[in-house]
């Protein structure tokens, strides 16, 4: 299963949209980041799914009070789970 | 000079910090249910549970009591009037700017939220400006932060063994501090009634 995956190295604070992924899953790391920092990635993780794909957060995270909430759909709230909204009116 | 300017602010209690474990919930209960909607001071507790729980204890507390209780969320501005409990699974720390932030650091005293890590870091906020109790429980987390409390010029106490479900951890700080309150759990309550009405 490891031939299937690529694993690298990613730095959230320094470096641009890495792909049109169908699923990002990022637990309990926002936390540690303030509001500014927070918004660079919400801005990061929507550049780089593709529509329709999830985002997957930690229990005590949110995406509701960043500049990005408009761009997800929550799919599951306690579980954290928003969908990348496909741009279709 | 120090005890002068301790008795010209403690009128000013700005938070009170929470700490309970086995037993707790009937505890806070008989605490919260004292205190009326327009308290002015902010309330941050922390109670040891399983880390997957979900949120019958905010809830239940909501449900019986007049004041407000909600779980604490990340970033979240601490207000007056409002019962905030500690995240299963997390860390609470409080910032200089009076919001919440969390950490899933190690267990500390093998418990997380700890009430040692709340305490400090509350102590360190709000000073003599700070009330920290420490209720039934069955370790001895909270005592550190209880001794932080007081150094800091906070008031401390402890609920009276005889009246805890388990008497180790109100044991635990008042072996470690000399609590400025040992209290029977019924007038706990009414007491900080009567801190917030000096002030």
């Amino acid at each position: 299963m490891k031939k299937n995956i690529v694993f690298s190295n990613h730095n959230l604070v320094t470096d641009g949209e890495f792909g049109e992924m169908d699923m990002i899953i990022c637990r309990n790391v926002f936390i540690y980041f303030n509001r500014d920092l927070q918004d660079r990635v919400f801005r990061l993780f929507s550049e780089s799914l593709r529509p329709g794909g999830f985002l997957c957060l930690g229990t005590k995270e949110t995406i509701r009070f960043s500049s990005f909430s408009d761009d997800f759909e929550n799919v599951a709230d306690h579980e954290k789970i928003y969908k990348k909204n496909t741009g279709e009116l | 000079m120090i005890r002068n300017l301790q008795s010209v602010t403690c009128n000013t209690y700005k938070a009170i910090v929470i700490g309970a474990s086995t037993g707790g919930m009937s505890a806070l209960k008989t605490i919260l249910s004292a205190l009326p909607s327009n308290f002015t001071l902010s309330v941050i507790i922390v109670m040891h549970r399983h880390k997957d729980t979900d949120g019958y204890l905010e809830q239940s507390l909501d449900n019986e009591c007049k004041i407000r209780v909600k779980q604490a969320d990340e970033k979240e501005e601490i207000r007056g009037g409002v019962v905030y409990v500690t995240p299963p699974n997390y860390h609470l720390l409080i910032e200089d700017n009076g919001t919440f932030s969390m950490s899933v650091e190690g267990v500390v005293n093998y418990a997380r939220p700890s009430v040692d890590v709340v305490f400090e870091s509350a102590a360190d906020v709000y000073g003599q400006r700070l009330i920290g109790i420490i209720l039934t429980g069955a370790n001895n987390d909270g005592s550190q932060g209880l001794k932080k409390i007081k150094e800091a010029g906070g008031l401390t106490i402890v609920q009276s063994p005889e009246t805890s479900e388990v008497a180790e951890m109100p044991e635990a700080a008042i072996a470690a501090v000399k609590p400025d309150y040992v209290l029977p759990l019924e007038n706990i309550g009414p007491f900080l009634r009567k801190l917030e009405s000096e002030g």
